[in-house]
C-alpha cells in the first residue's frame, strides 16, 4: 500500500469515526426527544383519562342513586354512558400506562364496585335473609344495605382514580430519573466514539511521524551535511516505502554527480 | 523498543475481542434484538477500528524482542479490558464507568468478582460478552490470538514464553509452538466437553456454553443471580466439580493424561499435591458441616463441601451454598485453598501450588543446612533442578503476593469494611478467585463498594493476572527505553 492511500485511509478513518460520533449523537439526541416526549405525553393523556373516568364513574353514581331513589333496577342511558365512558378511558388508560403498577389501585377498586352494582342491577336479585330471624325478607334489592356497601366501593375507586390522576406528579423522581438514565445512555456512545477518536488520532500522529516526517527530516539534515562536508551520505532511513525509495534516489543522484565530477 | 510493531500486535488482540462481540450481537439479534444488540455493534465497529489502524501502517513482522513482547501483552490485557468496557457502558444499567471497568477486568483477569445485584437482567448476548471476556482471558487473549492469527513465525514463540510463568514453562516437554497448540487444544476440548455435559445434566444450550466458558476459565460468572446454586441440581454440581478441578491443573498436564504420556497428572509432584490437599481440604471442610450440623449427611455436606472447596482452589469462585454460614474451620480451609490456588500453567490464579510446593521444601531445606552447614543442596520439583532465579523469584513473588493482600486489606478497610470481608476481598482479587467472606459472599456483589476500593480491586486483579512484576515493568520508564 503506497503512502498516499495509507495517509487517505487515516484520515477517511477519522473523518468516519467523527462523523459516527455526530451522527450517533444525533440519532440517540432524537431517540431521547422521542423519549422525553412520550413520557410527557403519557402523563397529559394520564390526566386527561382519570379526567374522564371521573366523569364516567360520576355518571354512573348519579344514575344509580336515582335507581335506588326509584326503585328501579334496569341501568338508563346515563348509567351506560357512564359505563361506557369510564370502560373506554381504563382501557386506553391500561394502554399507556408507563409503570405496569400504574393502574393496579384503580382495577381493585373498579372490579370490587362493578361487583356490586351487578348484584344490585341482576335481573334475579338474590333473597335477601333477615340475620336475627333467618326469614325471607324481601326479593327485591335492600337499598339499604346496597348503600351501606355500595357507597364506600364507590369512595374508593374514586380515590383510586383521584390518585391515578395525580400520579404524574407523585412518579416525577421516577421519571426523571428515567430521562436521566436515557440521556446517560445517548452520551456515552459518542463519548467511547470520540475516545476512539482521540485514540486514533494519536496513533496517526505516530505513524505519520515515524514513517514519514522524521525520515524526511533526517533526509533533510545528511543532505545538507553531505553539501556543506561532503560527508557520506547515510541517513538512517529503514523500511520500503516512498520515503526509502527517495533516500536510494537521492543516493543515486550523489552517485551521478560524483562520477560527472570525476 | 519498536512501538509500532507493539500497535500492531495489539492491534490483533482488539480484533479477536471484537470478533467476540460480534457474536454476542448475533446472539441479541436473534433474542430478537434486544437491547444488548446496539451497545454490542457499536462496540463491534470501534473495537475493530481501534484494532485495524495499526494495520494499515505497520507491516507484519517476524522479529520481536523480549521487551516488545512484554508491553505487548500487558498493552494487550489492559486495551481488552479497556474495550471490554464498551458494551457495558453503552448498555447502561448498572454500568456505571467503575463497575464496568470493574466487570471487564474482573472477567479477563478470570477473577469472577461482580457488581451487578441483578444479572438476569442483561440481555443475553450482554450475559455472553460477559462471560467471553472470562474465555478470552482464560488461555491468554495473547495465545489466542497468536494462534488463530497466521502470520507469525519466531514471533510466536517470544511472547508465548513471556506469557507463561517460569515454573509453568519448565513443566512442558515441548516446543513452544506445540505449547501453543496444547493449550488451544486442551483449551477449546474443556469448553466443547463441559458444554455437553452441562446441557446433558440440564441446562438450556444458552447457560450451558456460558457456565462452560466460565469453567474452563476458571472464571467465575454466572448467567443466574444464585449463581449455580440457581439449578439445585447434582449432576450440574459434579459436573462444575470435575472440570472446575481440572481447570486447575496445568494444561500440558491434562494434555499428558489425556494422551497416556509419561508426566500425567497421576505421576506429577505438582498435580498429585493439588488433587491430594484438596481432597483432604475438602474431606475436613464436608465432615465439619457434618458435626456443626450445618447437613444431616455427610453425601449432603460432602456435595457443598467440595463443591465450594474446589471452586476456591481452583479460583473459579461458583456458589451453591452460602459458606458465611458455616464454622470456622470449614471457612479456613476455604481461605487457605484460596490462597494456594492451582498449578501454574493452568487458568486459575494466587500463588500457584508450585510456589507453595517449592516454599516447603526451601523451608525444609533451611533445616537440613543448619544441621550439615557445608552441604549442597538443590531444589528439584518433577525432578527437574530449580536454579537459582527461578527460587528467588518465586520467593520474591510470595512476598509481594502476601504484601498486596496486606494493602488491599489496608485499603478495603480504609473505605469502610469490615476486617474480615476487607481481608478476603483483597485476597480473591489478587488471587483471581472471585467471591469474598462476610458482606461480599458467595451470592452478593461488590456494588455496594466505595468506587475507589473497587478501582483498587481492579488493580490487584491486573497485578494478580499478569503476575505482579509483568504489570509493574509498565511503570518503570528505563524499561522503555
Amino acid at each position: 500500500m503506497g503512502l498516499r492511500r495509507r495517509i487517505t485511509i487515516g484520515f477517511f478513518s477519522l473523518v468516519a469515526l467523527l462523523l459516527f460520533a455526530v451522527a450517533i449523537s444525533i440519532a440517540e439526541l432524537g431517540r431521547l426527544r422521542e423519549d422525553a416526549r412520550e413520557i410527557v405525553e403519557a402523563g397529559d393523556r394520564g390526566s386527561d383519562l382519570a379526567a374522564m373516568m371521573m366523569s364516567g364513574l360520576q355518571k354512573q353514581n348519579s344514575a344509580i342513586l336515582r335507581m335506588v331513589a326509584t326503585e328501579h333496577i334496569q341501568p338508563d342511558s346515563e348509567y351506560n354512558e357512564g359505563t361506557s365512558e369510564f370502560d373506554n378511558a381504563y382501557s386506553e388508560a391500561m394502554e399507556v400506562m408507563i409503570h405496569g403498577t400504574d393502574l393496579d389501585a384503580v382495577t381493585n377498586a373498579e372490579k370490587q364496585y362493578r361487583s356490586i352494582v351487578e348484584a344490585y342491577l341482576s335481573p334475579a336479585p338474590t333473597p335477601i335473609i333477615n340475620d336475627t330471624t333467618g326469614s325471607l325478607e324481601a326479593f327485591r334489592p335492600d337499598a339499604k344495605r346496597f348503600l351501606e356497601e355500595y357507597l364506600p366501593a364507590y369512595y374508593a375507586l374514586d380515590n383510586a382514580v383521584k390518585r391515578y390522576m395525580a400520579s404524574p406528579q407523585s412518579s416525577i423522581a421516577q421519571r426523571t430519573a428515567m430521562v436521566e438514565d436515557n440521556a446517560y445512555r445517548t452520551i456515552t456512545p459518542s463519548i467511547l466514539t470520540l475516545l476512539v477518536a482521540v485514540l486514533v488520532v494519536l496513533m496517526f500522529h505516530f505513524f505519520i511521524d515515524f514513517f514519514y516526517i522524521k525520515p524526511i527530516l533526517r533526509i533533510n539534515k545528511s543532505l545538507d551535511h553531505y553539501l556543506a562536508t561532503r560527508v557520506p551520505f547515510n541517513p538512517n532511513v529503514e523500511g520500503n516505502n516512498e520515503i526509502s525509495k527517495l533516500k536510494e534516489s537521492i543516493e543515486k543522484l550523489i552517485e551521478l554527480q560524483k562520477s560527472k565530477n570525476a | 523498543m519498536r512501538f509500532h510493531v507493539v500497535l500492531r500486535y495489539i492491534g490483533m488482540v482488539l480484533l479477536f475481542n471484537a470478533a467476540f462481540m460480534l457474536i454476542s450481537a448475533l446472539i441479541s439479534y436473534t433474542n430478537g434484538i434486544d437491547s444488548g444488540y446496539t451497545p454490542l455493534m457499536l462496540s463491534t465497529l470501534l473495537t475493530a477500528t481501534l484494532g485495524l489502524f495499526p494495520m494499515i501502517f505497520v507491516k507484519s513482522t517476524r522479529q520481536i524482542n523480549s521487551k516488545e513482547s512484554y508491553a505487548i501483552m500487558i498493552g494487550a490485557w489492559i486495551m481488552s479490558c479497556v474495550v471490554g468496557t464498551f458494551p457495558f457502558l453503552m448498555w447502561g444499567g448498572e454500568f456505571t464507568f467503575t463497575n464496568a471497568w470493574f466487570e471487564s477486568v474482573s472477567g479477563f483477569t478470570t477473577t469472577g468478582s461482580t457488581i451487578l445485584s441483578n444479572i438476569e437482567a442483561l440481555p443475553k448476548g450482554l450475559l455472553f460478552w460477559r462471560s467471553s471476556t472470562h474465555w478470552l482471558g482464560g488461555a491468554g487473549v495473547v495465545i489466542f490470538s497468536l494462534v488463530i492469527l497466521p502470520s507469525f513465525g519466531k514471533a510466536r514463540s517470544t511472547i508465548t514464553s513471556v506469557e507463561l510463568s517460569s515454573l509453568a514453562r519448565d513443566n512442558y516437554r515441548y516446543r513452544t509452538r506445540k505449547i501453543v497448540q496444547i493449550i488451544c487444544m486442551v483449551y477449546i476440548g474443556l469448553t466443547i466437553s463441559s458444554t455437553l455435559l452441562f446441557k446433558v445434566a440440564g441446562m438450556d444450550w444458552f447457560d450451558a456454553i456460558n457456565h462452560s466458558f466460565s469453567v474452563s476459565a476458571t472464571g467465575g460468572f454466572s448467567t443466574k443471580n444464585a449463581s449455580l446454586a440457581y439449578y439445585n441440581n447434582v449432576w450440574i454440581d459434579l459436573v462444575a466439580i470435575f472440570f472446575m478441578l481440572i481447570g486447575g491443573i496445568h494444561l500440558g498436564v491434562i494434555y499428558a493424561t489425556f494422551t497416556g504420556k509419561k508426566n500425567n497428572m497421576f505421576r506429577s509432584e505438582i498435580a498429585r499435591y493439588y488433587l491430594i490437599s484438596t481432597l483432604i481440604a475438602c474431606t475436613i471442610i464436608s465432615l465439619s458441616l457434618v458435626i456443626s450440623g450445618n447437613y444431616d449427611s455427610f453425601g449432603e455436606a460432602a456435595r457443598y463441601g467440595f463443591f465450594q472447596g474446589i471452586s476456591m482452589v481452583s479460583t473459579t469462585g461458583f456458589a451453591t451454598a452460602d459458606a458465611n454460614l458455616w464454622p470456622p474451620i470449614a471457612l479456613l480451609c476455604i481461605i487457605l485453598l484460596g490462597i494456594q490456588c492451582g498449578c501454574a500453567g493452568s487458568t486459575s490464579g494466587g500463588l500457584k501450588t508450585d510456589r507453595v510446593i517449592l516454599a516447603g521444601k526451601l523451608i525444609k531445606q533451611n533445616f537440613i543446612k543448619q544441621q550439615h552447614p557445608t552441604a549442597v543442596m538443590r531444589t528439584k520439583i518433577d525432578g527437574t533442578t530449580q536454579d537459582s532465579e527461578s527460587v528467588n523469584y518465586a520467593i520474591l513473588y510470595i512476598v509481594m503476593f502476601v504484601m498486596l493482600v496486606i494493602l488491599g486489606s489496608i485499603v478495603n478497610t480504609a473505605c469502610g469494611m469490615d476486617i474480615g470481608t476487607s481481608f478476603t476481598a483483597a485476597l480473591t482479587w489478587t488471587g483471581n478467585v472471585g467471591p469474598a467472606f462476610g458482606s461480599m459472599g458467595g451470592f452478593d456483589s461488590f456494588a455496594a463498594l466505595p468506587e475507589f476500593a473497587k478501582l483498587f480491586g481492579t488493580l490487584l486483579m491486573l497485578l494478580g493476572r499478569l503476575e505482579i512484576f509483568g504489570l509493574i515493568q509498565l511503570f518503570l520508564m528505563k524499561w522503555w527505553i
